[in-house]
């Protein structure tokens, strides 16, 4: 019995390791890209944004052929990005936070393999290694105006905006600070130790993916009385639907898709769209004009979308929040325009706009950030903000 | 604290609750039965995916129901046999079982992580219809939530009124004396494990199907350890299992409650609110000979051949 038992598995563990090297038959592509991603890619969140903007490649290039990963840890990226150059991947996409350093150290003992890599603060930059981002605190503003402009339409006095998030990161922090400041840009201007004209409230999962949990820190939320909840996890579908069944407003944020989950009291969401930019990386790449570049692309350039608008938002509140965009767009609107007050210490010095031309840099506790850049929504929050100490 | 709030954490705690109690009853059956199952995280997860796919591809979430429920029976007759039949230790096979069962249930789930379902439907306590949305969202329940004390009861009979039940128990404490009165251990852990399976998968299918409606990796987030920890927290016995599951899923939601109304104290501490609070517990009950546990448990029934 136990012989036949080792034999048959020896059996297996065979088949499975020579599949590995298998490769179909067709014709050669005319690029073949890589693509790793930290969650499933149909996750009506992050995950499946980017797949979307990469299978957008496939269409408009022909002859592209697309391998894939989902799931794939961040501490484990290595070899599934390595199994893809064996098999013949020209550039491949890194497309979730954590797989910055092993990308980094791939593409330095791989030169004929371009890598791109998804997310901002890098400043790592080679002849084939490069970043790319988008701008979501800009998108982020223009949902808290949204959200602020509902408030106002449905005459309630005293708003408060529940955030459910994952983990107190730099980014969270910017997005809940360009959250507020826009909704709060709607009402009075905000004056430090006066009440606060809007509240958003935070409160952290502590997981990026533990479902029950923010269902429980949804309805948390609204038994505190959220008018309006958004989130920062990975993918939004459980808060939204919570969010639906007790019948309160819900923003959406990673991909345009979520709108499905709340066909009533979907406000709005913003999404990451990279299609065209990638397809002309892909292109420089096929070319052989690429240069690597950390790219933080504007709303300007498409990168980042506003999701379809839900069935209760007015005209007039559409029109304002696409004023606003163009001018966020044109660089005449500035979401961190001063006076910022920061919530535990008092005023901030309205954080400068970086000089014309540079990128953005958002921060991380990694980078050398200049010294303009200090103070940079990576460690505070604003006035208006409870919760998430 | 509002009303609002305070009606609201026991709302939460009834609803995230459920799928812990049933879980816990499942290894409260298998712990009487002398055998440790650690591959509850992975049985959940199988569970849940597996309902959540079947009620995605079908549209009939009592079929999803069904179909978690025997996807956990058949996960733990896997397990049952690496421990009853080839007397491999008891703690490494429910682990390794674990990671079979995040594996698998990638496998089976990962068609379906963005799909939407309809649910169980959700029945309003009577006399309530008057309430705003608000307040009658807190209590509309499904089916499973109604049930989960009447099979907490019905597990408490049948582990102590019935005469299946007490070879289930005596398996548990002396396996060399239930077999010299006739009854086959085997046989019986192996009923233990298929039943205990059942009811595991019950929780998990309400986790994914009825509150959640979604399915995502490692979506139950330890709550299979969790069990296990409550089921000696309950003393293994399945009525006081249903205090242990509301008071842990309770302090989730106050804890939650504790960070959405602003208080100074970092998230990190409110989050081990719920843990601590079950080690004062189990540290203020103290341990007595009467409700020690199975005095087989964990030990592996070489049979007397």
């Amino acid at each position: 019995m136990k012989k036949v038992l080792f034999i048959s598995l020896a059996v297996v563990l065979a088949l499975s390791v020579s599949l590995i090297g298998c490769e179909g038959e067709g014709e050669p592509a005319v690029l073949t890209i890589g693509a790793i991603y930290v969650g499933s890619i149909d996750d009506a969140g992050y995950n499946q944004a980017l797949h979307d903007s990469i299978a957008e490649i496939g269409d408009n290039i022909e002859g592209v052929e697309i391998i894939e990963a989902e799931n794939v840890p961040e501490n484990a990226c290595t070899a599934p990005m390595q199994l893809m150059i064996d098999q013949g991947a020209d550039l491949i996409f890194a497309t979730s936070f954590g797989y910055h350093d092993a990308a980094l150290a791939l593409s330095v003992d791989n030169p004929d393999v371009v890598f791109e890599w998804c997310g901002g603060g890098s400043d790592n930059a080679t002849a084939n290694f490069g970043t790319f981002f988008g701008e979501p605190p800009n998108g982020w503003y223009m949902m808290g105006m949204a959200a602020g402009l509902m408030m106002i339409e449905d005459e309630v006095t005293d708003p408060m905006f529940g955030f459910v998030a994952a983990f107190p990161i730099g980014w969270t922090r910017t997005f809940i600070n360009a959250f507020t400041l826009g909704a709060q840009s709607v009402y009075a201007p905000v004056v430090p130790n006066a009440t606060a004209a809007v509240e958003v409230v935070v409160a952290y999962t502590y997981s990026w993916s533990d479902l029950a949990q923010q269902a429980i820190t949804t309805n948390a939320l609204i038994d505190q009385g959220a008018d309006v909840i958004t989130m920062h996890v990975d993918a939004p579908t459980t808060v939204i639907g919570t969010a639906e069944t007790r019948g309160v407003y819900s923003i959406g944020y990673q991909s345009v898709e979520a709108k499905k989950f709340a066909p009533l009291k979907w406000i709005g969401g913003i999404g990451f769209t990279f299609g065209d930019l990638l397809t002309g990386v892909a292109q420089d790449v096929i070319s052989g004009n690429y240069t690597g570049a950390n790219k933080y692309w504007g709303w300007d350039e498409g990168a980042m979308e506003l999701a379809e608008w839900g069935p209760d938002v007015t005209e007039a509140i559409k029109t304002e929040v696409l004023d606003a965009k163009d001018d966020l767009e044109a660089g005449t609107l500035y979401p961190f325009t001063g006076p910022i007050y920061d919530r535990d210490t008092g005023l901030i010095a309205a954080i400068p706009k970086p000089p014309v031309g540079d990128p953005w840099l958002w921060l991380t506790a990694n980078v050398t950030i200049p010294e303009w850049m200090l103070g940079w929504g990576d460690n505070f929050y604003v006035w208006g903000v409870t919760g998430g100490f | 604290m509002s009303l609002l709030s305070i009606v609201g954490v026991l709302s939460s705690a009834i609803f995230a609750g459920t799928s812990l109690l049933y879980t816990t009853l499942g290894e409260v059956i298998h712990q009487r039965s002398g055998i440790v199952d650690l591959g509850l995280e992975g049985l959940l997860l199988v569970s849940a995916s597996t309902g959540f796919a079947v009620t995605s591809v079908s549209g009939n979430p009592y079929l999803g129901v069904l179909a978690a429920m025997l996807a956990g029976g058949l996960f733990n007759m896997v397990f049952g046999y690496l421990v009853i039949n080839r007397k491999a230790n008891q703690l490494a096979s429910g682990l390794a079982m674990m990671f079979f069962g995040f594996g698998l249930s990638a496998l089976i789930g990962n068609a379906y992580v963005g799909a939407k379902i309809d649910g169980l439907p959700r029945i309003l306590l009577p006399g309530l219809s008057d309430l705003p949305i608000l307040w009658t969202s807190l209590f509309k329940f499904d089916i499973l939530i109604y049930l989960a004390i009447p099979v907490a009861f019905l597990v408490s009979w049948l582990l102590f009124r019935t005469r299946w039940g007490l070879g289930l128990r005596a398996v548990g404490e002396n396996m060399d004396a239930a077999f010299a009165s006739g009854r086959n251990p085997r046989l019986i852990r192996y009923q233990a494990l298929f039943f205990g399976g059942l009811l595991a998968g019950l929780g998990a299918a309400h986790l994914s199907i009825a509150y959640t409606m979604s399915w995502g990796e490692h979506m139950t987030a330890g709550r299979g350890f969790i069990a296990v920890a409550l089921v000696i927290f309950s003393r293994w016995q399945p009525l006081q299992a249903i205090v242990g599951a509301l008071l842990f899923s309770g302090a989730i939601a106050f804890q939650l409650l504790l960070q959405s109304s602003g208080v100074q104290v970092s998230g990190f501490l409110l989050n081990t609110i719920p843990y601590v609070l079950t080690i004062l517990v189990l540290i203020a009950w103290g341990g007595t000979r009467k409700h020690a546990a199975p005095a087989s448990l964990g030990r592996v029934y070489y049979g007397s051949e």
